[in-house]
């Protein structure tokens, strides 16, 4: 019976080994020289590399033990390709909902034999008061695939950081940027087979500090007036659905780089006939003055 | 319905594409030589510019070709560079005379056509240093899609080779509404010879061999007598000289009971992400369901999961189609 058993356990170890080395996880973990040096907690949340090929995730990062607060995000390099939630933090919570095309199972790099994890999001977390502070993640939503659910490990499961210096001093992340955001592209599309309305389609990228905000304009003329920025979010419906106007979308990242790109008013819309129109009536107007002028004189 | 779409000018402004270069047969064993799995190196390139793309992409195919990274160009750079671009180049096998398309970040950056040998090979240059997540399309003669992802970790002022891609086969059925007992035909595209295993999830998970012919082209009829009544997911993976790919995207059919009348097919392009009707599942594609994102009331033509609302599930069969 015991020869039984220990053949189970041995044809079962590699099962579970290989099951961990495939399931996916959130990890995290903060850099300790700049805690020492600026007592300000830079975090990194990755997800480590896994066979399941994480298509979709949104998270919370909440405060559960102590009093501290979070400064700023940096998402530039992050895997995640397209933001549905961008990483935004609104009562002291990061909360964030992306999608990586293809799916995520490890980043490939040419000084590793194995394949890395990617990382998600970088945040910065200070206080006023030196002890400790511990970080969790709630509301952890995760797929693969179609819509197949994964249930994701969290290491460790509370981040505790403990603060012995506290500074005020005002740490950026993004100090460095300098580079305007780049692949910012732009579409005036119809959103569905059915609706009628015009809608203006962008993104773009920022490798560095991430994209913060886009602004949106429409106007005659060919360069955007500087006033007139309204900040937009994709998909943005057209003011101007006989798309007469210029269209001016504006990308700016976290730290304040911009770039624009616009789209020229389309010459071939269907108020087109209206202009046909108007221009007919006056032909027809002017004809009819003409012919009462003739029958007066 | 009338559909006007403006492309913006910056769209594939950041990118100066070196070249693109298909390996066909002058590189047979290039893509194949690692040996069952992907690998990545590195290695310093000099003198690059738009004059010299033929020399350029064969250092890259020399040092990729090896896979260990370090080696020297074999062909000496005509112009030596200060400035040495930073590029990736992505080495691997689809099927024959395909589309090929790179995205990166979800956003198309570059396409070609694919070998006799289902052999490709891309080569970019001005590549953003980090981390970049490529996304490598292929699409079959008949518009069957299969994606792989490559988030991969781009070093500055050299080259960065991915080799040993391997996509996985395309996949489509005959019918997908069929009566217990009729033949059901599974069929899609590979690399040519390979080997394809098929697998049909049942109440037992059916696994069927089949093997690519000289253009890549695999098909296996199955009986579905076998098979339970209800909804059933089938898909591919393929083998080839040690090399194996993951599985594709499962396709679903239905065994209804027999004598049961079986609704026709709609003719689609067989991706429920895609909302605007272009046969493609992108950044527009994207803003439609973002736009519908936890709102009441969502359109039943927007619901790609069908339960009536639009959340985190609905993005992932989205990113699972994406085609960019």
């Amino acid at each position: 019976m015991k020869k039984y058993i220990f053949i189970a356990i041995v044809l079962l170890i590699p099962r579970f080994v290989a099951q961990a080395a495939t399931t996916p996880s959130l990890s995290w973990s903060f850099d300790q020289a700049i805690l020492d040096a600026k007592g300000q907690a830079v975090v990194s949340l990755m997800i480590s590399p896994s066979d399941e090929g994480i298509n979709a995730i949104s998270a919370d990062i909440n405060i559960n033990q102590g009093t501290a607060r979070f400064n700023q995000i940096q998402d530039g390099n992050s895997i995640i390709s397209a933001w549905i939630e961008k990483p935004t933090i609104s009562n002291n919570i990061i909360h964030f909902a992306g999608i990586i095309p293809g799916g995520f199972a490890g980043v490939y790099s040419p000084f590793n034999k194995d394949k890395q994890p990617g990382l998600v999001l970088q945040f910065v977390l200070s206080t006023k008061t030196p002890g400790t502070v511990s970080l969790g993640i709630s509301n952890v939503q995760a797929f693969s695939g179609q819509a197949q659910a994964l249930n994701l490990s969290i290491d460790p499961q509370n981040l505790n950081i403990n603060f012995t210096k506290v500074s005020d001093e005002h740490f950026s992340l993004s100090k460095s940027d300098t580079t305007t955001p780049s692949d910012l592209g732009l579409q005036i599309t119809h959103l569905d087979k059915d609706t009628k309305n015009w809608f203006a389609v962008f993104s773009a990228r920022d490798n560095e500090s991430g994209i913060d905000h886009y602004e949106y304009q429409e106007s005659f003329e060919s360069t955007p007036d500087p006033s007139k920025w309204q900040t937009a979010e994709s998909p943005k419906e057209l003011i101007d659905q006989s798309l007469h106007h210029y269209v001016f979308v504006k990308a700016v990242d976290r730290n304040g780089n911009e770039k624009i790109i616009s789209v020229q008013p389309n010459p071939s819309s269907n108020s087109t006939w209206l202009y046909v129109g108007i221009f007919l009536a006056v032909i027809i107007l002017l004809g009819v003055l003409t012919i009462v002028r003739q029958r007066r004189l | 319905m009338t559909r006007r779409i403006f492309f913006g000018a910056a769209v594939a402004a950041p990118f100066s594409i070196i070249s693109l270069l298909l390996l066909g047969l002058a590189y047979p064993a290039l893509a194949i030589n690692v040996s069952g799995s992907l690998q990545v190196s590195v290695s310093a390139q000099v003198g690059p510019d738009n004059n010299n793309n033929n020399n350029n992409n064969n250092n890259n195919n020399n040092n990729g070709g090896g896979g260990g990274g370090g080696g020297g160009p074999v062909n000496p750079p005509p112009a030596p560079d200060l400035f040495p671009t930073t590029g990736v180049v992505f080495i691997g096998k689809a099927y024959p005379s395909s589309n090929i398309s790179l995205l990166q970040s979800g956003r198309l950056i570059v396409r070609t056509i694919s070998g006799p040998d289902a052999s490709f090979l891309i080569s970019i240059s001005n590549a953003t240093p980090g981390t970049s997540n490529y996304l490598i399309v292929a699409e079959d003669p008949f518009g069957h899609q299969s994606s792989f992802s490559v988030p991969v970790v781009v070093t500055q002022s050299a080259t960065t080779t991915v080799s040993g891609i391997f996509i996985a086969p395309t996949l489509d059925l005959s019918k997908h509404q069929i009566n217990l007992g009729d033949n059901l035909v599974i069929f899609g595209r590979s690399v040519p010879q390979s080997d394809v295993t098929i697998s049909v999830h049942s109440s037992t998970e059916l696994f069927l061999q089949a093997k690519a012919d000289s253009s890549g082209a695999y098909l296996y009829t199955l009986d579905t007598s076998v098979l339970d009544l209800g909804l059933h997911d089938v898909k591919s993976k393929s083998s080839d000289q040690g090399q194996i790919s993951d599985f594709g995207q499962p396709v679903s059919f239905a065994v209804l009971d027999k004598g049961k009348p079986i609704e026709p097919d709609i003719p689609t392009c067989g991706l429920s992400g895609d909302l605007n009707g272009d046969c493609k599942v992108d950044l527009v594609d994207f803003s439609i369901l973002a736009y519908w994102y936890k709102r009441p009331n969502p359109p039943a033509d927007v619901d790609v999961k069908k339960d009536k609302k639009i959340d985190l599930a609905d993005f992932s069969i989205l990113a699972s189609q994406w085609t960019g």
